[in-house]
């Protein structure tokens, strides 16, 4: 790693407009393109502090601040375009969460890389709606709450209550949401508000260790533990109406649900299973990488393959998890407003992708390109007429889910024609960390979050105590500066803002 | 293993040993940091330390006995596999939360380890629940071994 | 011609499709019961048999037992000289009230009086001349009225009327109250990247027919998997002893 002064990594960093920044060649040691990244007034504060902080530390010490991530993953082979930094993006394992890079297939060189996936492999957001209003739910909140966290398997440990043995499973990996329905447990309507449509094609169970499936197995249907949720939220605002009719959002107060989860410890161990095998094709084909933690295989290499299957299968889990639990959910409102899930309108509005890895055609320079997008914390955009978006939104664009944390805002963005052609159509995904959990837990009281969600009037189940103080609001960037900077910079565009009334946590 | 008795699964794994490790700042996850008087000790301490992040090991009782063998080809993977045995361990049958880790063999040469592990099979109603742990992570692992002390940091992903 | 005199042997459907297997068949029991009669009652069942296998045994029985020329290749060709064979019966069978019938009395009869013979057509547009430069007109007004656009053959206008009048204008549609507020605004956002502008225009209206008719085609889909649903596979279930919830 480049070791300088921070005086003299600040020449390497140039202001493009009032909401990005170039990163240019040299930032690190072979950069194949340049980086950019997006961040309002607030967010560049918080940015560049990182940077500070590491360059007083010499460069020895737990992690690269995130601008020096996205450098690196720059220095990949067969990246095209830029590495993009989005406005959450912060430092993790490999790449940065909030980076996005695209890789030419077509370049026999390129690679895939599990650390620009991460470990939960096809994390996402799912959004269902219903015909009621906070008037109708205020008074039965913690009935509702009560009901969803007696509904939905939560935490560290905890085991599905849908029942299914290991045939089930491997059917489950290979068919997605595609399984979910032909066992009744969700809507034809919901595959197709579904990236892919709920399932991956190239899913080979094959190519997932006895392990990943032996987690995975208890823990379908689980919502899991960290930053995920599950939110009964009200619509707070309308930026644009016809785009937010379109998706049945009519007027504020209409009560939605949603549901933040990945593909459980299935995903975790077919990344962990990953690494382990490329550290080991990166010696044999001599992949040279600026960072360890970037471990990558050739796209065309049996690694690089088994990886793309394998991470498929951990999308299709994914799917058929948050479809489980979109039944549940139906379940719990239903009984509590003793009618159907039906009569309670409860559509899939979306439902989108933040860790992931895709094959999609793009524009570069005036030539089409095939190339294989890694999304990690960031969530594909794409504008109206994209042919991957579903026909309900060819007119508005894709609907973008925005989660917040515990007790904030979230968004529903669309994506845009200048988003698909500055970001390889990808945005923001969440909040993104600002304190390290353990500086979380020292410095922010449980009973204090507790006191201020009830001043919000928000109902609370939640695991784990300490879970609640690490995932306080504090300890987040401003989900409201990350979506506002993603809007005026024009890579999506700002459609609803909800804000919880009731929150389940791990 | 699963024949013995609880008596003599407690009897075997004798006293809990004394904590010998922290949970130190990363931005996203968590930095496991353990110490011991020699590798052994090292290893074991930074077992329990993932454990410990998990639930509240006062409320674990020793139950069960199990074992797990890690290899390796390195120092640095040999502590990645047995970590990610310990979490298996812990993520799927016999979903067994431990209280006290013994390494029985420990080979610097060949890369294995062998090791006994004391615990219960973790229980909602009995135990409470912490962070759940998605993988082991190479990042910024470091095993420092000086002839009086051992000190072991691994970054663990949530 | 058929037609003319399916009218005179009274049938209630003097438009029936000849090329239908049912309606032939049924058309041939029809003539065997009510005029014909060749047979006795009991013995027409082999013919009233149309979807037997055996029918067209039957049926070639019959056109022997009728002496049907066995020249007669088609069934159409057959099935005109069943019907003339038909008529044949019935004028000798009537030969008193048909004999006086000459085409000039019944002129005179028509101009008398309205009695008109049963071979008068009810439909008022067989009387029209679609060339006139009346209809034409009145096809042109039509159009007008219904903003249909123009076309130098009247009658593909008039196609296009009759759709515009089905589709749009039948009970149904015009239950459907007109949706307010602004139209899609067509020409914002990305274009098709057309030169012309009429081809542009052209391109975009197409786009959006084209998200009309994969909507009806999801539909159609959605509504298949439902029912696949239903019939075979579905049985979701939770068993809460699997796992712990609400703690």
């Amino acid at each position: 790693m480049v070791v300088r002064k921070y005086e003299d990594e600040l020449k390497y960093i140039e202001r493009i407009s009032d909401y990005s920044w170039r990163i240019k060649k040299g930032f690190q040691e072979n950069m194949n393109v340049e980086g950019i990244f997006y961040v309002n007034k607030n967010l560049e504060a918080l940015m560049f502090e990182e940077l500070r902080n590491s360059c007083r530390s010499d460069g020895i010490g737990g992690f690269l601040p995130g601008m020096k991530q996205i450098a690196n993953v720059a220095a990949l082979p067969g990246i095209v375009g830029k590495s993009v930094g989005l406005p959450d993006i912060h430092s993790g394992y490999g790449f940065a969460i909030g980076n996005m890079a695209a890789f030419d297939m077509n370049n026999p060189l390129s690679i895939v890389s599990p650390g620009g996936v991460g470990f939960d492999i096809n994390c996402g957001v799912r959004l269902l709606r219903t015909n009621l209003f906070e008037k109708d739910v205020r008074p039965v909140q913690e009935q509702l709450a009560q009901s969803l966290f007696d509904h939905i398997p939560v935490g560290v440990g905890s085991k599905g209550i849908i029942p299914m043995n290991a045939r089930d499973l491997e059917e489950a990996l290979e068919m997605g949401m595609d399984w979910s329905l032909r066992e009744g447990y969700v809507w034809a309507e919901d595959k197709e508000h579904c990236e892919e449509y709920g399932r991956m094609l190239n899913a080979d169970p094959s190519k997932v260790s006895v392990r990943a499936k032996k987690r995975g197995l208890p823990q379908l249907g689980t919502l899991g533990a960290g930053n995920h949720y599950a939110e009964i939220q009200v619509v707070d605002e309308i930026y644009d109406k016809w785009a937010a009719s379109k998706m049945g959002i009519e007027e504020t107060g209409q009560v939605c649900v949603m549901i933040h989860s990945g593909s459980r410890g299935f995903g975790h161990q077919v990344a962990t299973d990953a690494l382990v095998e490329m550290e080991k094709a990166m010696k044999r084909d001599k992949i040279e990488t600026n960072d360890r933690q970037l471990a990558c295989a050739r796209i065309n290499s049996e690694e690089g393959q088994n990886y793309l299957k394998a991470m498929a299968a951990a999308g299709n889990f994914a799917w058929v998890n948050r479809s489980s639990m979109t039944f549940l959910t139906r379940q719990a409102f239903a009984k509590q407003f003793n009618t159907t899930p039906d009569d309670l309108d409860m559509h899939v509005i979306y439902d989108v992708s933040h860790n992931i890895a895709k094959i999609e055609n793009h524009v570069v320079d005036g030539k089409e390109m095939k190339l294989l997008v890694h999304r990690k914390g960031s969530t594909r955009a794409f504008p109206p007429h994209h042919p991957s978006i579903p026909v309900d939104y060819q007119l508005t664009g894709q609907p973008v889910l925005v989660g917040g944390t515990m007790g904030t805002c979230s968004y529903i963005l669309t994506g845009t024609e200048k988003g698909l052609t500055e970001t390889f159509g990808s945005t923001c995904h969440g909040a993104g960390r600002a304190l390290s959990r353990a500086k979380s837990r020292r410095n922010i009281d449980y009973l204090d979050i507790l006191e201020q969600m009830k001043t919000k009037n928000i109902a609370i189940r939640v695991a784990s105590p300490k879970l609640v103080m690490e995932e306080a609001p504090e300890s987040y960037k401003n989900v409201t500066d990350v979506v506002d900077t993603c809007h005026s910079a024009g890579i999506s565009k700002k459609c609803v803002k909800l804000r919880p009334i009731a929150v389940i946590k791990g | 293993m699963a024949d013995d008795s609880i008596e003599e699964v407690v009897k075997d794994a004798g006293e809990v040993p004394e904590i010998k490790y922290e949970y130190l700042d990363h931005t996203a996850d968590v930095q496991l940091h353990s110490w011991g008087s020699n590798l052994t000790e090292a290893f074991e301490q930074n077992g329990m330390a993932m454990f410990g992040y998990m639930t509240e090991l006062d409320t674990v009782d020793i139950k069960e006995k199990h074992e797990i063998i890690a290899n390796a080809e390195d120092l640095d993977g040999l502590l990645y596999h047995f970590l990610d045995e310990l979490l298996f361990l812990f993520s799927a049958e016999p979903y067994l939360i431990c209280k006290k880790l013994r390494i029985e063999e420990f080979d610097t040469e060949a890369f294995k380890i062998r090791c006994s592990c004391f615990g219960e099979q973790f229980d909602l109603a009995k135990h409470p629940q912490g962070t759940e742990v998605k993988a082991i992570t190479y990042s910024a692992m470091q095993i420092v071994q000086k002839p009086e002390k051992c000190e072991i940091f691994v970054i663990i992903d949530i | 011609m058929l037609r003319n005199k399916l009218v005179s042997l009274g049938h209630p459907n003097p438009e029936v499709n000849t090329q239908d297997m049912k309606s032939f068949r049924n058309l041939i029991v029809w003539l065997e019961d009510q005029h014909i009669r060749n047979y006795k009652i009991e013995d027409r069942a082999g013919l009233r048999k149309i979807t037997s296998p055996e029918w067209s045994k039957a049926f070639e029985k019959y056109k022997e037992d009728l002496n049907c020329p066995k020249e007669l290749k088609t069934e159409l060709e057959q099935l005109k000289w069943i019907l003339s064979y038909a008529i044949k019966l019935e004028y000798s069978d009537n030969l008193d009230k048909y004999r006086s019938m000459t085409s000039e009395k019944i002129r005179e009869a028509e101009k008398s009086q309205s009695s008109a013979p049963s071979v008068k057509s009810v439909n008022p547009f067989d009387n029209l001349d679609f060339t006139s430069p009346q209809f034409e007109a009145g096809v042109r007004t039509l159009a007008l009225k219904l903003n249909v656009p123009h076309h130098p053959d009247h009658l593909i206008v008039l196609g296009a009327i009759s759709r515009v009048i089905k589709d749009n204008l039948n009970k149904e549609a015009l239950k459907i109250s007109i949706p307010e507020g602004k139209p899609f605004p067509i020409f914002d956002g990305q274009g098709m990247n057309q030169n012309d502008a009429d081809i542009e225009t052209a391109s975009r209206i197409l786009r959006l027919l084209q998200v009309q008719s994969l909507r009806e085609i999801q539909t159609v889909i959605n509504e298949t998997i439902v029912e696949c649903q239903d019939l075979i596979t579905t049985e979701p279930k939770t068993d809460t002893r699997l796992g712990k919830v609400g703690f």
